[in-house]
């Protein structure tokens, strides 16, 4: 029980990230049933399929070859078996490999920024639908 | 410098030390670099018989001849002699000295060998390199006792340990989705279920929930706001 915890405190160093998402940085909300937190409902709701796909440069088989672990099986998965690879290489002048992880990081960073927007819009999207059924409720 | 110059009478000196039948002491080879003046066979000390530790039974009780015939052998005072009989390795008559650092005595006293701090003919202790001033442990009082210490040490890092535990479990950040990944396993939801209490069921392990399947997930490539991934 406690390695999971140290678990977590040592992933968070190294750059991992977890299908778990915990609290957000707000602790009091102005109406909390505008936030859409981490509900997959209200993100499936408002989904636009006329966006274009975020397409992965690694396909499952690839990933099951070299035995990625759950967390790491994301959109940045390449960059991910592109350190591997070069740490198999350079083994063990691993400072080598550098340039490859700060690319990865800024992919996770990328990734989190993403995941942001997508929050920010779904949000307001839940507003304008919120204003919408308060207008036609007004008329009524 | 000087060494150099006096080289040809030290060679002298030093290569005589090798002839078995001529005594010569270090004192004499190292008396110019000294301000005190040796006694004569400072240095060669030469015990035999009764002069070495003798084994002292156990169960004998030390009458007190015996023990000041002990102490005289030893340079002791009879009230201070104890011998090393008590430990689990009997060592004689040899006396059992307080186990004290050699730092503890008086630095500012005029020791004959200042460095250990000992007088010529003062008993050494059996344990000597172990309280030794160069190479022994330093028994001398600190400001804090052990417990002390230990106190002192786990009430910073067990609250900083407490602190790093809370701010693991309860990270703080900016609101974000949850994250996207391009296959769906349904043990990701079995995972962090609280209902669930066999380990088995738990970490998604039956084959039902081991199925994986394809998600699509959309960009902001087109949008306003554009997109740091493409």
């Amino acid at each position: 029980m406690h390695l999971f915890y140290l678990l977590q405190i040592l992933t968070r160093v190294c750059s991992i990230r977890y299908s778990v998402r915990m609290g957000p940085g707000i602790s009091r909300y102005s109406d909390i049933n505008a936030e859409p937190l981490q509900n997959k409902q209200i993100y499936e709701k408002f989904e636009d399929h006329t966006r274009p796909v975020r397409e992965m440069k690694v396909t499952s088989e690839e990933m099951d070859r070299a035995r990625v672990p759950r967390e790491r099986r994301d959109y940045c998965a390449h960059l991910w078996l592109g350190y591997l690879k070069c740490k198999r290489e350079w083994f063990p002048e691993l400072s080598r490999c550098d340039g490859v992880l700060h690319d990865y990081k800024h992919c996770n960073v990328d990734d989190i920024k993403h995941n942001m927007m997508e929050y920010e819009r779904t949000k307001r999207l839940m507003a304008r639908e919120r204003k919408a059924m308060a207008e036609s409720m007004a008329e009524d | 410098m000087s060494m150099l110059r006096g080289g040809h009478a030290l060679m002298k000196r030093v290569l005589s030390l090798s002839k078995p039948d001529r005594h010569v002491s270090l004192s004499v080879i190292f008396r110019r670099y000294g301000s005190d003046e040796v006694p004569p066979n400072y240095d060669m000390v030469h015990h035999d018989g009764k002069n070495q530790v003798q084994p002292l039974e156990l169960d004998e009780p030390l009458t007190p001849e015996k023990r000041a015939e002990l102490a005289a052998k030893y340079n002791l005072r009879p009230e201070d002699y104890v011998p090393m009989n008590d430990k689990w390795m009997t060592l004689g008559d040899y006396p059992k000295l307080p186990e004290e650092n050699c730092l503890e005595k008086d630095p500012y006293y005029d020791w004959d060998d200042p460095a250990l701090r000992r007088n010529w003919g003062e008993p050494i202790m059996f344990d000597m390199d172990q309280y030794n001033a160069l190479t022994g442990v330093d028994t001398r009082p600190q400001i804090f006792t052990r417990g002390q210490m230990w106190k002192i040490l786990l009430s910073f890092v067990v609250p900083c340990l407490f602190l790093f535990y809370l701010g693991a479990k309860y990270p703080s950040f900016l609101p974000r989705a949850p994250k996207q990944y391009p296959e769906y396993y349904p043990g990701d939801e079995k995972r962090e279920s609280y209902n669930d209490y066999d380990f088995f069921v738990k970490r998604g392990l039956n084959a039902q929930y081991r199925e994986r399947k394809e998600v699509t997930n959309y960009t902001f490539a087109n949008s306003p706001w554009g997109g740091p991934l493409p």
